[in-house]
């Protein structure tokens, strides 16, 4: 991981840490490489969307799922962090008058979102083994 | 009726605030297909105060600097506004009014721009460690610091003088908001996001 290295370089013969590695260690912190629950939910609406998914047919088929409204800011920042860490790709459409003259951004999820969702989904699966029922629950 | 075009308001603070271009086409898009007014108004809304707390996250070195600078005493600027006869009695009033008052005002008011750029300066040099701060962005933050700091400033000096009687302590906490909140935009300017750009689309 290229934040672990830039740790490891600033670290001298002593091993101890400079000032500037608490700025790196809180930047690693946020910069989480696990999906997060948001995130997890916005990258199967995306799969779900198929082709030419973008913001508006995205947050529609999450709001289906989750039953409420979601909101497109939101989708949008998830989309974000989802293509910063390499899961999503996205490509700028053409200014179509529809839309006030402005772009569409189609999103895809890429071969590594496919893989994170399947290590997800395995790893969740395990942890639901063993789940206690609520109490006056219907199964 | 149906306005054809969403909220003119909302959608100038999208485009102005947000700088994202497929949500402000998405929105227009609901809003075309019969979504309401209320509900674009919420979505911008929304999509506002994600793009707000996105910026603090990445930005969060400017608004500890900013607060733990405004928050230093700064004595020599604070002497020209508690203990403002002595100066006026000691070397302002030389001057004939008003340039004993025009002098007075800029006295104080350059002592503190010269707390805030000092603090600013002493910001910057301390990003550069960690990124790049190119010279446009400086040039921006100065500016910001001055359009807003000035003002402000300006604001504390004519209370400090008025002849009502103010709280001293009142004043001493408005004066480090007005230290606060320039510092932290010149700051938030001038520092470039600590997680890259965080809501600007990126085609590939």
């Amino acid at each position: 991981m290229t934040g672990d290295n830039t740790l490891v370089d600033r670290t001298d013969s002593t091993n101890r840490l400079h000032g500037q590695d608490f700025f790196s260690i809180i930047e690693q912190m946020r910069e989480r490489n696990y999906l997060g629950e948001f995130e997890l939910m916005v990258l199967l609406a995306l799969i779900q969307t198929g082709d030419d998914a973008y913001g508006l047919p995205i947050s529609q088929e999450l709001a289906n799922h989750r039953r409420r409204d979601v909101s497109l800011g939101s989708v949008y920042a998830a989309l974000d962090r989802l293509e910063r860490k390499g899961c999503v790709s996205s490509a700028l459409g053409e200014p179509t008058a529809e839309r006030g003259g402005r772009a569409k951004r189609y999103f895809r999820a890429t071969k590594a979102g496919l893989r994170q969702v399947h290590e997800t989904r395995k790893v969740l699966t395990r942890l639901w083994h063993g789940l206690p029922a609520l109490k006056g629950a219907r199964a | 009726m149906k306005q054809v075009n969403p909220p003119a308001a909302a959608t100038w603070l999208l485009e102005h605030m947000t700088k994202n271009e497929a949500l402000a086409g998405d929105l227009f898009e609901g809003y075309q297909h019969g979504r309401s007014a209320g509900w674009y108004w919420r979505q911008v809304m929304a999509a506002l105060a994600i793009r707000f707390s996105e910026g603090l996250g990445d930005r969060w070195p400017a608004v500890v600097f900013a607060a733990l600078w405004s928050a230093m005493p700064f004595p020599w600027w604070w002497r020209f506004v508690v203990r403002r006869e002595d100066i006026l009695t000691g070397y302002v009033v030389v001057f004939p009014w008003p340039y004993s008052m025009i002098c007075f005002l800029a006295l104080s008011i350059a002592s503190a721009v010269a707390f805030v750029w000092l603090g600013l300066a002493l910001c910057l040099l301390f990003g550069c460690l960690k990124r790049t701060v190119r010279r446009p962005r400086v040039l921006r933050a100065l500016r910001a610091s001055l359009l807003i700091f000035v003002p402000l400033q300006f604001g504390v000096v004519l209370l400090s003088l008025s002849a009502a009687r103010i709280n001293q302590e009142l004043l001493l906490v408005f004066s480090h908001f007005c230290f606060f909140v320039p510092l932290l935009v010149s700051a938030w300017l001038g520092l470039p996001a600590a997680g890259g750009a965080a809501s600007s689309p990126a085609p590939s």
